[in-house]
Formats: C-alpha cells, structure tokens, sequence
C-alpha cells in the first residue's frame, strides 16, 4: 500500500518553526491551534562532556498519518478515517462532534481542538494541494509540496509516498513507533 | 499624496477592534480555502493568474527583518492569502540550471513551475501578512492633543499634516517653527548659533555647515524607502543618521578597512563563510540560524554544510539555535573578550608555523605567486613606528620613487572613477635624477602630500598619473600645491634590501615577511613583524577570554589539519563592545593567515545589483559636521570637545544623537524626524533617548512616520502612518550575499494595492495610510524643493508620485528595465528582481571562479587609516593600526568601567529566530511560537540565589532595574544571564490605552509580555547620559552590562 509520510533531517532542521507557520498561513487556523508543532528538548549540561554535552534537540511535529492510526479506532463517531489511495488520516468535519477522544488516544498530540467550531482538526496532508481529485483516482500533483515542507529553509522536512515507513533513529521521548506505526523517517 | 480609491480592498478600518479582526481572519479564511484547493492539474500545470480563482502570484522583497529575501506572496481579490519564498532568489531557493548556463540570467523559463513550487522563507517572512493585517497598525495621521506622550491625539488630514509641519503649527504646549523656517542652504552657523562654536574646526562655526542641518532625520529599515537621503540632500541636511551603530558599525568599519581595495576609497565589509565549499568553520559571537543576516539562506547553508560531514565551532556564552549544531560549542568566552581568542588562535598559529608565508609575502598583484592565491597583503610593508603609518619612498630614500608635482590637486577637481584626473609629475626626481615613471606600477596607490590616492593609468613619457579616487577616508578635503611630493606608498624588503612594494618579481623572489631594521633612530618592521611582537602569550589571552590555552591549541590544529577547508567568522557579539573594530579585526587576521579569502570554504564576497539614482536638478550639498560627529576628526580650539567625535565612524553614531541634542552639541537642532526608527526601544540606555524625546526645547518638532504607535512614535507631536513592504516599491534591498555564490538583485514592488494608470497615485491597502516615499514627495513640494514636482528629475520627469521616482531609479542601474515600471511583464518584474545562474563556482585550484564571489585584492593587517586618528577623548592616545586585544568596558576617557558591589552577572542580549528588534512584536502567528520572553540563567546563579524556574526576577543594574521571569537553563556560562530583544514592550500602540479624538484605540496589555533589555543597559560613566560605545567603529555596548539579581 503506498503511503504518505514525511521525511526529517534533524540534523538539518534549526528549529525555527518556519514550518508551523507555513501551516497556520495555509489552513488558516485560529490562534492555539496548531498542526504542526517544533518541539524543543534539551539535555546535558553547561560544562558536560560527551553524552553529557549540553544538547537541543529539534523535532516537527504534525500528524503522521500512522499505518494503525489510534486515533480512527478512539473516534465514536467514524468522522476519522484512513484513506485509501495515499493512507492520509482525514477528518470529517460534519461527523465530528468534539469529544476529544482522538487528541487523547494520539501519542504525537496532531489532534487539535478549535474552539470556534467545537470539532477537532488536524493536518491532512495538504489534500488540497498536492492530491488532483479531478479525475477518477486521487493523483499525486507533480512539482507541489505540502505548505510546511515548501516553507522549510533547512530542506529538513520532506513528504513522500512509500510502502513503508520508521526508518532512522527517533528523538529522545518520541512515543515507540511500534505502537502505531508513524509515517515518519528520521535521517 | 496618492488618490484614495475607495473600491480597494480594505481589510482594515477606523476603529477596528482585535475581536473584529478574528472575523476578518475567518474571511481570509474562506478566501484561502478556497485557493488553496486549485486542482492542479498535472498536465497542464497551473497558470496564473488561475481561472478559477483569480488567484495573482506577485514577487516582492521581504522586509520582516533587512535580508531582503525574495517572497512571492498569493494575491487573492487584493488580499494577501499566502507568502512564500520566491524560487527565482538564490536566498530563497538552491537551483542551478545547468553549467550551460553558468553566468547567465535566470529566466521565468528557468522554473516553470515557480507559482506552485516556491522558495523557502523563515518564520517571520511567512508570517508577514500578519503584520500587513496587524489590527493595530496606524490608520491616519495624529497629531498630538496633550502633552507629549500622554497618549492623547486627534485624526487630522494629510493635507493639514503637511501644511503644518512645513509651515508651523500650534501644539497644546506652545507653537512650533516649520521646516520652511528651518531650511536655510546658503547661511552657515555662526557663534550666534551654537554654544560650542570654539569646537568647531579651527574654532569657526561656519565649519559646523549649513543651518539646513538644523533638521535631523533617523532612519531605522531605511531599506523601504529610497527616497529618504534624496529629500535630505533637496533639504540641504548633512543629518541623516541611520541606525547602524547599534547593529553592526564595528564589523562595518573593520571590514572596510581591512578589505579595503586599493582602488575603493572604502572596502567591504560582507565578506561570509562559503558554506557550500567548507568543512571547518568557527563562528564567534554569530547565530546565523536566528538572527544574522539571511538567517533563511544560513539555515539551508548549514543543514547541508553538517549533512555533508562539515565541522561546526560556535563561541557563544549562549547556547543558542545554532551553538545546538555545533560540533564543538565554547561556552566559556567571557563577553568582550573574542579578541583575546581570537589573537591568542593567531599566535598559536604563528608560533607553529601554521600561516600561510607564500600567501602573506605577496606584497602586490603582480608578485610570485606560489600559492595560487587571489589576493595580496601588506605584511610585507615596513611600517615607520614613531610616525604610525607605512614607510613611503621618501622614508626609504628611494628618490626615483619620489617626485612632484607640476599641477595642483585640490578639492575643487573632483577625481571619480568616470571624471579621472590628471596628475602631472616633474621630470626630475626627488634625486635630481630623470623621473622615470616607468619603474613606477602601471596602476595603484599613489601618497601626494600626505594623503593616498589611486592612479589607473600612467603615461611614461607624458610623466602623468590618471588619479581616479581619493583613497584617504577622513580627509573630507585635499589641497596640494605645485611642489608637493607624490610617492610610492609602500616599501618591502627583499633581501633586507629597501624597495618599493611593487618590485619583488619572480628575480626578486617575494619580500620578506619578517624585517626589522631602523630609520635613523627610528624603527622600522614589516606589518608582520610588527604584528608578531605585539602579541601576547597564548597563556595571556586564555586567561583574559577565559577559554584555556589547550582550546586555543586545539582551534589551531582543527584550522590546519591537513585537508580542512576552514573559514572563521563574526557578526555582533564580538563588535557591539568598546573594543568591537578591534576584535572584529582580530578575528578576521585568522582568515588572513590562513589564506581563505576567496578560496574554496573560505571568506567570500557577494554581489547585489542596485538600480540607479534618479538625476536631481538643483540639489544643493549638504555640508558640516553631523549632530554625532560621525566621520569628523575633531579640530577644535580646547584640547579636548565637550563629548567624543568619531572620526571613523563612517556609518554613525546613532546613541549619540540624544545626548547631544539635548545639549545642544555641537549645535541645537530645531526639527527631527524618525522613520521606522524605534530608538526609545531598540537603543541601549533608553532613557536618554526618552528624555530627550521628551524636552521640547531640545526638539521642537518631531514628526514620526510608523506603522505602529511605537516607543518612538508616542513621543511624537505628529505621527504619520507608513504603509507596510508589501505596499511599496523600494531599491537596494540586501540581496547578494556571499554565501549565494551568485550577483543578485531583489525588486520591492507593491503586491497589494492599486496604481492609478493616469495619475500613477498608489492607494494602499489601508486608505489613510501613505508610504514614506510619498509622504516625503508631498513634503517636498509643499516646501518647493528643488527635485521635487514638475520635471524633479528633469526635463519631462516630474516627480509628483513614488511611482515615477521608482519608476526612473530602475530605468537605470543593474536590473535592465529599460522601461523602467512601465510594463509589468518585464522579466525582471515577474521575477521580482535580477539573478545570475549560480553553476560553476570554484576553479581547479580550488578559488572561486565568479568574479561576483571574488575580492581579489589587499588584505590588511596594519592600518593606516586607523593609527592616523586620535582618539578626540582621551588626550594623546592615538588609535592602533593593528588588530590588538583591548579589555572591553573602557569609558570615553579610556578608563575601564567598574559597577558597584552585588553587580555579579553579565548581562547580554540576543534575537530569536521569531522575532526582529522591534516591528514584529504583535505578529499574532510569531507570538504563537513564542508570546513572552524570560530571562536565562544558570542553574547554579539562579540556586545561590533561591531562583527557581519561572520565579519573577528582579534585574538591577547600576541605574535601573526590571522584572522578568527567570528560565533556568544549562545553555548559558554561569555568570552571565540573557535576555531576547522584542518583548518587554511598553509603546501605547501595544500595550496601553490610548485615545484619538477621545475613543480607545486597540491594544493588549498582553503583546510582548516579558522584559526589555535595553533600559537595563549601563550608562558610560564618563558622559552619563549614553550607553558606552567603540571609539573607533562607534558600536554601542550590548553585552557587559552588570547586574544584581534576586527574587522579586
């Protein structure tokens, strides 16, 4: 089954969140509600050397489309569904009522709750941009870009349609990816 | 003043709340919905402008922070839907299309698919939209009804804003005198107008220059307007000061000097690291992944520079963005001490063996040039010790080097590269021998009396040297009767033997490096041999910067191990102190020793293309000593002036400007105009800028033109609202660094708004609102200055709108615009500005390739230009020609700075990545990422001070203290705690309430929660009313303040 995901280069990324707001701008989400997230982690210390070297480490945070998303199986009402054709997790507005129980059963935090409608959002992929849905079949657009990867001045953050997907070392904390099967790479 | 055309999209209107903002924020919304899912089709590809939608894709540059990237914004029904970096502009986008096309412009055919695929911008370019929609932005021109700063203005019409400033008006306080009064372009000050006439040189005022100085115009992001300095000339003001000193004029002033071309009567100052080409590079006191400059090009530079196995080493007390990509991060570096290290690296390198000696003996272009290198230094150049400057011809004896001339050189026969002049020489020599100018270089530097010019040319028989450009930086003014001696500049050694410094050839072999010899009874050294006595012991310089001598050793090996590709770099920790052009200095004779200027991951050049200057029929020349005394040596009457003059200063001394004023020094100013210029902000020291803003006898009228209520504005008696980068056209926007490898040139032009094809007013977004190009055009024709109005920039060019002024700029200069603004579909247009194809970069033995990358010249350890000048406040010290380790914290009578007991820690400043000084505070999507700031400390200074984290904090420092939250945090040396810039906001446009025609204007106590920096910032204790400050480059210290902090 191909698969969308999203490839990230920490070593690449500077942390400067140019990929959160290329999100806010594009969905034109209302203050608080945040797709995409750069987390911040530091460890080590000021005079530490070796492992104990001070350290920050960034990761970019969104939805990441899981194999075994939780979050459809926590939804009551059917309004999160795992597509077919690119297994982007999509929301259904008009199902949604709000209950919160797919932000509670997600491990990476993609579920946003957007007080203005009372119902929950999250990244889809850039559908909107990159899926042709003229035709019979969804189709890949050639030469676009998710907003939050085209913004990406680090070349950190890149999107892909793959069979499979968890290669590369997860940042410290990440929730073990066995669990759901995250559509991400870490380079 | 443009035409308000009421059928334009307006998104904002008088008296908009922030809650009605959020429903304009759901329109844009449903705008950008619908937008943002186009079908693309993968056939035909999408077109522009999209039938759909009507969806407009317009490229523009950035102005969120002075990179001046290139944006390409969607435009949907004159709203503003999306910002994205601009494919075309290398800042923005890696593309090369094809070594076939190596040094060609790009084309729109280059990227067809530009309008879906686009660049790649920082977070603050992609939040733009938010500040070009800021629901607090000024709407219509205030004056103000109560007393300054009360907060309390009326709405008056543009038409009455111009009339009174021109003319005079009346304030609640008292009437004011307009700049029509003001502008006086043919009497000079007498004593009658100034109390210090006898500090003017040769105690004649008339040297202060012309009365027009009387107006005062301080410029912030001057790269929005073009048009500022010509409005300053038509007025007749040498004061235009911009905002320099407190961002980089050290750096500046040691790059022009150093990097000074032979033929440039000032060098450049850009040099950067060639990330794509380097595996080694050591940044001391720079964060190019938040805050330097373009930190959109940094980050994509530096990802792939570490993806590629590149070395990093940050010198940084901070653990910033980019100290967390280091591979080595010396956190140890006491503030103010880089130049300590970075001397301490040359003279490990020196000690071993590790400089570069083929590169380094090159004393000319035409030397030997074993190394394959570009350039040239002055190592090899003697320097005459006793009289502070290199030993010329004369000095040596060398009397077939010394001649004279037949012909005056004056000041009235302006040398420039286009009008040359001619020099004509005598036919006998200083020896009385036949001048044979033939031993002579066929083009170079030239000493006629005591200043250096440049000859291009020589005519052997004829005995004439073509002069092209004074060189001398300083001598504003050169006079040199018949009989005055011209000489070669410079003298080698070559085999202990005196020559000139153009005679060592492949006979010769190269001068020597190291000599050391006397004049008579004076000493004589190479700048080498000169430099290497001065130097301290490595143990010595570990000890002051605080980072051991094994480091020290260690940054020598990793420069030089074999196969390392190394460049050393600064940008403001090092240069905003006292010593900042020392250190600045120091740090870039690393480069030099190794020879990594123009080499392949060396220091490398960039570029920018620059439209023309519009003629300006009439324009008077403005003259005198500026209200800072920048770029003016002090040649008054008493020993010593009433405050510091800055004679190398070139690009001012802004910190200066209201302590002065509020003395009067060197002469009272009588108007003063700010432009997004936020001093009572962004200056260390605030309060002197604050008192002075407030006393009206100091400044009578001050005219504000913003796009916010600023710290600055507030204190305004007329506010002016600007219109935003995304409304205006503008030039030289700072495109063409060096990292690019490629010329470059970004067009500002409006991409909202409407131009009226008659009339070519513009209407902005917001109907009230007038950029400062108009603004000034309107000034200018309602005072009658010259330049301004029917046929301002000649017959048939009439200068009634900033369209026709930007439309005649850019019919000239780099870009190609034959037809200047006239035709939309030209492809520098659609492009949003000119670029060279980046293929093909570096030659096989490894420099650069592109001349656009190359410096290809002298590179200068011992300047001249320095050790000429005194320091005009301390009696009889001169400044030092060389790169020397001077301890930070010296006042302006050179005593060093001590605080009371209790002051403990050091207190520094930074930028994030999110933020800008100060334009960007209200940004709803920036103050998303981050709302507050809080203050660094370490865990340990915050624990022996019962400091827990998020504890409030009280900061003390010898004047003044401040609350601010306390973040415990490993990444900064204990010692030292740290503050971001951008929060701590006080402006009514902010925070407070504040009313016009007695309704509240919008505000949120909320926007830039936190605290400032600057008012914490320590006063000069010799002159107590400024922050301290280089003598020599004129940067304001950020970073050695000292304070106490406790619990609140």
């Amino acid at each position: 089954m191909p698969q969308f995901g999203f490839a990230f280069d920490p070593l690449k990324c500077a942390g400067c969140h140019s990929c959160a707001i290329a999100c806010k701008a594009e969905m034109n989400t209302p203050i608080g509600v945040r797709y995409r997230r750069v987390v911040y982690r530091e460890s080590g210390t000021y005079s530490g050397t070796g492992p104990g070297a001070m350290r920050r480490e960034v990761t970019s945070v969104a939805c990441f489309h899981c194999a075994r998303p939780a979050c459809v199986n926590a939804c009551p009402t059917g309004a999160l569904s795992k597509e077919a054709d690119l297994g982007v997790v999509l929301v259904d507005g008009s199902r949604c009522v709000g209950c919160r129980r797919c932000a509670a059963a997600c491990p990476y935090g993609a579920h946003q709750f957007n007080r203005e409608t009372r119902r929950m959002e999250k990244c889809n992929a850039c559908w909107h941009r990159i899926v042709d849905t003229s035709g019979a079949t969804p189709v890949l657009c050639v030469g676009v870009r998710p907003a939050c990867v085209a913004a990406c001045p680090a070349r950190a953050l890149r999107f892909a349609v793959r069979a499979t997907w968890g290669a590369g070392t997860a940042p410290t904390g990440f929730y073990d990816r066995t669990a759901t099967g995250p559509s991400v790479d870490f380079e | 003043m443009a035409r308000k055309n009421d059928s334009v999209v307006s998104w904002l209107r008088d008296g908009i709340t922030r809650r009605r903002f959020i429903q304009i924020g759901g329109t844009l919304a449903a705008g950008a919905a619908t937008v943002s899912r186009i079908p693309f089709s993968r056939a035909a590809g999408p077109s522009v402008p999209d039938p759909a939608t009507g969806a407009m894709v317009r490229r523009t540059g950035c102005m969120m922070c002075n990179a001046g990237c290139g944006i390409q914004v969607r435009v949907l029904d004159g709203v503003v839907i999306k910002v994205d970096g601009n494919p075309f502009c290398a800042q923005a986008n890696e593309y090369d299309t094809g070594a076939a096309a190596t040094g060609a412009d790009v084309t729109p055919a280059d990227l067809p698919n530009a309008d879906t695929d686009p660049g790649s911008t920082c977070p603050r370019g992609q939040a733009g939209l938010m500040t070009l929609y800021d629901p607090l932005r000024l709407t219509r021109p205030l004056k103000r009804t109560g007393a300054r700063g009360s907060g309390q203005w009326q709405a008056i019409s543009w038409e009455q804003a111009i009339r009174e400033i021109a003319w005079g008006g009346a304030l609640p306080d008292g009437s004011f005198a307009g700049l029509a009064s003001i502008r006086d372009v043919a009497g000079r000050f007498t004593a009658a107008d100034t109390a210090y006439a006898s500090e003017a040189k040769a105690g004649d005022p008339s040297n202060y220059g012309l009365k027009s100085n009387h107006l005062v115009m301080m410029v912030g992001r001057d790269q929005t307007s073009a048009a500022t300095g010509r409005f300053m000339t038509a007025f007749g003001s040498v004061n235009r000061i911009d905002h320099t000193s407190i961002c980089n004029s050290s750096y500046k002033v040691a790059g022009y000097i150093t990097f000074c071309q032979d033929n440039k009567d000032k060098g450049t100052y850009l040099l950067k690291p060639d990330f794509d080409g380097a595996n080694y590079v050591v940044l001391f006191g720079t964060n190019p992944l938040e805050a330097n400059v373009p930190v959109n090009t940094f980050i994509r530079k530096i990802g792939a520079f570490k993806r590629a196995g590149g070395r990093l080493v940050v010198i940084d007390p901070r653990f910033s963005n980019t100290a967390a990509k280091a591979d080595w991060w010396i956190g140890g570096i006491r503030p103010g001490t880089d130049g300590a290290l970075a001397l301490g690296v040359c003279r490990w390198l020196i000690d071993n063996g590790r400089h570069a000696t083929d590169y380094l003996r090159r004393s000319h272009r035409g030397a030997p040039n074993p190394a394959g290198s570009t350039g040239w230094t002055d190592a090899t150049y003697l320097v005459h010790e006793r009289l502070r400057r290199c030993l010329t011809a004369q000095d040596a004896g060398l009397d077939h080097f010394v001649a004279r001339l037949t012909t005056a050189v004056a000041k009235t026969a302006t040398a420039s590269s286009t009008t040359p002049l001619t020099v004509q020489l005598d036919p006998t020599d200083a020896g009385g021998a036949p001048l044979d100018l033939s031993r002579w270089p066929s083009s170079g530097n030239v000493r006629i009396g005591s200043e250096l010019f440049y000859y291009s040319s020589k005519n052997d028989a004829a005995r004439t040297l073509s002069v092209t450009a004074r060189k001398v930086k300083g001598t504003k003014n050169y006079d040199h009767a018949v009989g005055a001696d011209v000489m070669i500049p410079y003298v080698i050694a070559i085999g202990g033997a005196l020559r000139g410094y153009h005679e060592a050839t492949a006979a010769t072999g190269l001068a020597d490096l190291e000599y050391r010899g006397t004049i008579g009874a004076d000493s004589v050294k190479s700048a080498f041999a000169l430099l290497r006595d001065s130097l301290d012991t490595v143990a010595n310089y570990a000890a002051a910067s605080g980072v051991s001598a094994t480091d020290i050793a260690r940054l020598g090996t990793e420069l030089t191990a074999t196969g390392t590709r190394a460049c050393v770099d600064l940008y403001r920790g090092p240069i905003q102190h006292t010593n900042g052009t020392y250190s600045a200095r120091a740090i870039h004779l690393i480069n030099l020793l190794l020879d990594r200027v123009d080499r392949r991951g060396g220091f490398a050049l960039g570029k920018r293309y620059r439209p023309g200057t519009p003629a300006h029929p009439g324009a008077p020349s403005p003259t005198g000593v500026r209200i800072d005394r920048a770029a003016s040596k002090y040649e008054g009457v008493p020993a010593t002036p009433t405050r510091p003059w800055y004679p190398l200063a070139y690009t001012g001394v802004q910190q200066e400007v209201f302590p002065s004023i509020k003395i009067g020094y060197p002469y009272p100013i009588k108007a003063l105009i700010t432009f997004t210029s936020n001093p009572a902000y962004t200056m260390p020291y605030t309060h002197s800028v604050i008192d002075g803003l407030l006393d009206r006898r100091a400044v009578p009228l001050h005219v504000a033109v913003d796009i916010f209520m600023s710290e600055t504005s507030e204190l305004a008696d007329y506010v002016l609202p600007d219109v935003t980068f995304y409304e205006k056209w503008a030039a030289n926007v700072m495109t063409g660094y060096a990292t690019v490898h490629t010329a470059g040139g970004t067009i500002r032009q409006p991409v909202v708004g409407n131009v009226d094809p008659v009339t070519r007013a513009f209407s902005p977004v917001l109907p009230g609102t007038n950029s400062m190009d108009d603004i000034l055009i309107a000034l200018g024709k309602e005072l009658g200055l010259p330049g301004y109005g029917a046929n301002g920039m000649g017959a048939g060019k009439h200068l009634h709108q900033a369209w026709q002024f930007y439309n005649e700029m850019y019919k000239s200069g780099d870009f190609g615009l034959t037809n200047g603004l006239e035709d939309p579909a030209a492809a520098p247009l659609v492009m949003g500005g000119r670029r060279k194809n980046p293929a093909a970069v570096y030659d096989a033995s490894g420099n650069f390739i592109n001349d656009d990358a190359k410096y290809s010249n002298i590179a200068t350890i011992y300047a001249e230009w320095i050790s000429a000048y005194r320091h005009s406040y301390v009696p009889g010290e001169y400044f030092n020609g060389l790169p020397i380790y001077e301890p930070p914290r010296r006042d302006a009578r050179g005593n060093p700075v001590t605080d009371p007991a209790g002051l403990d820690l050091t207190l520094i400043s930074y930028k994030t990545v999110q933020h800008v000084q100060s334009r960007s505070t209200s940004n709803r999507w920036l103050l998303e990422v981050m709302p507050e700031n809080g203050v660094w400390i370490h865990p340990s200074d915050a624990a022996s001070r019962g400091v827990a984290d998020g504890d409030l904090i009280r900061l003390r420092s010898v004047r003044y203290a401040l609350l601010g939250r306390a973040q415990l945090t490993e990444g900064i040396q204990p010692g030292c705690i740290a503050i971001p810039h951008s929060f701590g906001r006080w402006a009514s446009g902010f925070t407070k309430a504040w009313m016009v025609d007695g309704v509240p204007q919008p505000h949120d106590p909320a926007i830039g929660a936190g605290i400032a920096h600057n008012p914490l910032v320590r006063p000069d204790p010799a002159l107590g009313d400024v922050c301290l400050t280089d003598p020599i480059g004129g940067s304001a210290d950020f970073f050695s303040t000292r304070v106490a902090v406790e619990r609140a």
